[in-house]
């Protein structure tokens, strides 16, 4: 736990840094007339020294505030967390129906592990319901696809 | 008298037939929500937000109002159950509510908490109506340092009150505020670190940014954790709290309508800071403190009125300075915008009918939660007994539709998911989430505030502290900014966290 508090905190300097360099590059104006950089500016010095202080207090060894105790099952995260990009990358060629039926089947299947009857009436109901739900009733305008469902 | 006509008007709008129907749609989508673990009013007013863009700007509020407190209303169904928390106000709910649902009474806990939000929800109403005029007058005079001072306040107030250093809490706001100047510069127009994307053009939006770190952050945590409450089944009988439940719940109820309210009107974070504040205000008051998180019914009824008036104060601040005390207000905004309705001072003079409108729609949906749901607790109930495994991949396809529908922008949904990593990982190490969420909301109306003020004092911070109602606010700041880094003072400040925080 302390060494991933010590490790955020140089990542957020470094975003600091990186944030401090890039608003130099717009118009900073007077403290009597701010332009566009200021603020930006502004931030990214305080952001650097509240790095700082947290840096300091983590090599202290004070880890407040840090989750203890069990550790995740970063399998089922990182999966599900890959479904969820794949889906933004799919999702408009496929079209709303096949996307989120596919989507839900993966969750089921994969990711959770259940029977194959479970993981599939439970991803068409949930695809048809939705659709009917928010592209028919509502009338949200959701991706046909290639299928021009 | 005036109040009384006003009043008038206001029902006549609230209950036109399409008013009446969407103030429904709003309330139970919203309870339904609320009731999904991981999934709170953020959630629920993204997936209908596209809807309310054709609606008149009064059916819009009055359904998106109805989303927010029908969500506070489901939260706590969930926390009772299942000791997961629907959404951060009912934390506290947990601890006495679950304890309750173990000892088999359920039933009176799901009721007082409805009984009790319905009466301060009303009392919330009453104030609200008062106090949102006098306040609207007096912001008339506000400035831009009135506005910067508030919005300092508001953050500092956040991140004073996160678990944990309050170095971390004050890094996520200033991360927050810095992520907030993506986008074009509201004083000259300049774009800044869009990079030539079209989609940040208009900033990072709330909406994928806030599902992000509330929705998806939260159904991974939990997906990793493996584990999951077991809901309170066995046949939930007598909602109606008994006469010993309304006489221990009288009290707690009265002083968390007021508590609640007040505590709602400042920025922050209202809705948890309210029901936290009751529940230790309650222990305290009460004769058996040893009973509270061992099922008693103060220490739900206390909490849960408290939240309900809380959403009435937040509306105080968005109707009479056009200011949003936290995200849901900040959404209510963008809804307003959208109908080219400008909230602030003015709001209410020149919106009589929306402004009445939907202050008497509250009261209306306040009854319609009431009726609905004690009977549609059954409902609620069974759909919390479908096992997570199958609940997370539905929840995770309303943030996916929630989020695409807003604009039709795949890049949203990447928006929203980056958020989710970024936020499971820093909630991980110790880094809260709200205050980064708030700052982001700020940020746009903070920067211009302070950009103008030092324009009219041509670079003077004194400006800050030489107008009244600025330099109250900036004291008070500073002293929660300078107690919370003195040692000695600090431990204070981490146990009322630490508490809050559950």
């Amino acid at each position: 736990m302390k060494k991933s508090a010590i490790v955020t905190s140089v990542l957020f300097l470094m975003l600091a840094l990186g944030a401090f360099i890039e608003s130099m590059k717009l118009p900073f104006g007077r403290v009597s007339a701010p332009a566009a950089g200021f603020f930006p500016a502004v931030l990214a010095v305080l952001l650097a020294l509240t790095s700082l202080f947290v840096f300091v207090e983590a090599l202290r060894g004070s880890h407040e505030g840090a989750v203890q105790g069990e550790s995740l099952t970063w399998k089922k995260i990182v999966l599900t967390l890959g479904s969820l990009l794949v889906f933004g990358f799919v999702f408009e060629r496929l079209g709303y129906l096949l996307a989120t039926f596919l989507f839900i089947i993966f969750l089921l299947r994969a990711v959770e592990r259940q029977s194959w009857r479970l993981a599939i009436s439970v991803a068409l109901s949930a695809s048809l319901v939705s659709y009917v739900v928010f592209g028919l009733l509502l009338g949200t305008p959701l991706p046909a696809g290639f299928l021009q469902l | 008298m005036d109040t009384l006509a006003n009043l008038g008007l206001g029902f006549s709008v609230a209950l036109e037939p399409t008013n009446l129907l969407f103030c429904f749609t709003g309330v139970f989508v919203g309870t339904f929500i609320g009731v999904l673990p991981g999934l709170g009013p953020i959630a629920a007013i993204a997936l209908l937000l596209p809807l309310t863009f054709k609606m008149a700007p009064a059916t819009a509020i009055i359904m998106l109002a109805g989303i927010y407190y029908g969500a506070m209303y489901g939260g706590s169904t969930t926390s009772i159950l299942v000791n997961i928390p629907g959404e951060a106000a009912s934390v506290v709910t947990c601890l006495d509510g679950y304890q309750m649902a173990r000892q088999g009474r359920a039933g009176p806990a799901l009721g007082i908490a409805a009984l009790g939000s319905f009466i301060a929800g009303t009392f919330g109403l009453v104030g609200l109506m008062f106090f949102a005029p006098v306040l609207g007058a007096a912001a008339l005079r506000f400035g831009p340092p009135e506005y910067f001072a508030l919005t300092f306040l508001g953050l500092t107030l956040i991140s004073y009150l996160s678990r944990g250093s309050m170095f971390k809490a004050l890094l996520m706001a200033i991360f927050g505020l810095l992520l907030g100047t993506i986008g074009t510069d509201p004083i000259s127009g300049q774009e800044r670190f869009t990079y030539g994307s079209l989609a940040l053009g208009d900033g990072l939006g709330l909406v994928p940014v806030a599902m992000g770190v509330f929705g998806i952050a939260e159904v991974l945590d939990n997906l990793g954790k493996n584990l999951r409450g077991d809901v309170y089944e066995n046949t939930i009988k007598g909602l109606l709290p008994s006469r010993k439940d309304w006489q221990e719940s009288f009290w707690p109820i009265v002083r968390g309508s007021i508590v609640g309210f007040f505590i709602g009107i400042l920025p922050g974070p209202s809705g948890a800071m309210s029901s936290f504040a009751s529940y230790a205000m309650e222990k305290r008051l009460s004769r058996h403190p040893e009973k509270f998180g061992n099922g008693a019914i103060e220490g739900v009824a206390g909490p849960e009125s408290a939240n309900n008036s809380a959403t009435a104060g937040a509306f105080i601040p968005l109707l009479s300075l056009g200011f949003p005390s936290n995200i849901v207000m900040a959404l209510f905004v963008g809804a307003l915008l959208i109908h080219g309705v400008q909230p602030g001072p003015l709001f209410m003079k020149n919106y009589p009918e929306l402004f009445w409108g939907v202050v008497a729609s509250m009261y209306v949906g306040n009854v319609m939660l009431l009726v609905l749901n004690l009977p549609l607790i059954g409902i609620w109930v069974r759909l919390l007994k479908v096992p997570y495994a199958i609940l997370y991949p539905l929840i995770l396809l309303f943030c996916l539709i929630g989020v695409y529908t807003l604009n039709n922008n795949v890049v949203e949904i990447f928006i929203m998911v980056i958020s989710g990593i970024v936020g499971l990982l820093l909630r991980r190490v110790g880094f809260e989430g709200a205050p980064f969420l708030l700052a982001l909301v700020l940020g746009p109306q903070m920067e211009s505030s302070l950009r103008q003020s030092l324009l009219i004092s041509r670079g003077s911070f004194e400006i800050f502290f030489s107008r009244p109602v600025s330099a109250v606010l900036m004291v008070l700041t500073l002293t929660f900014l300078l107690t919370s880094l003195i040692p000695a003072l600090k431990t204070k400040r981490q146990k009322l966290a630490a508490e809050i925080g559950g």
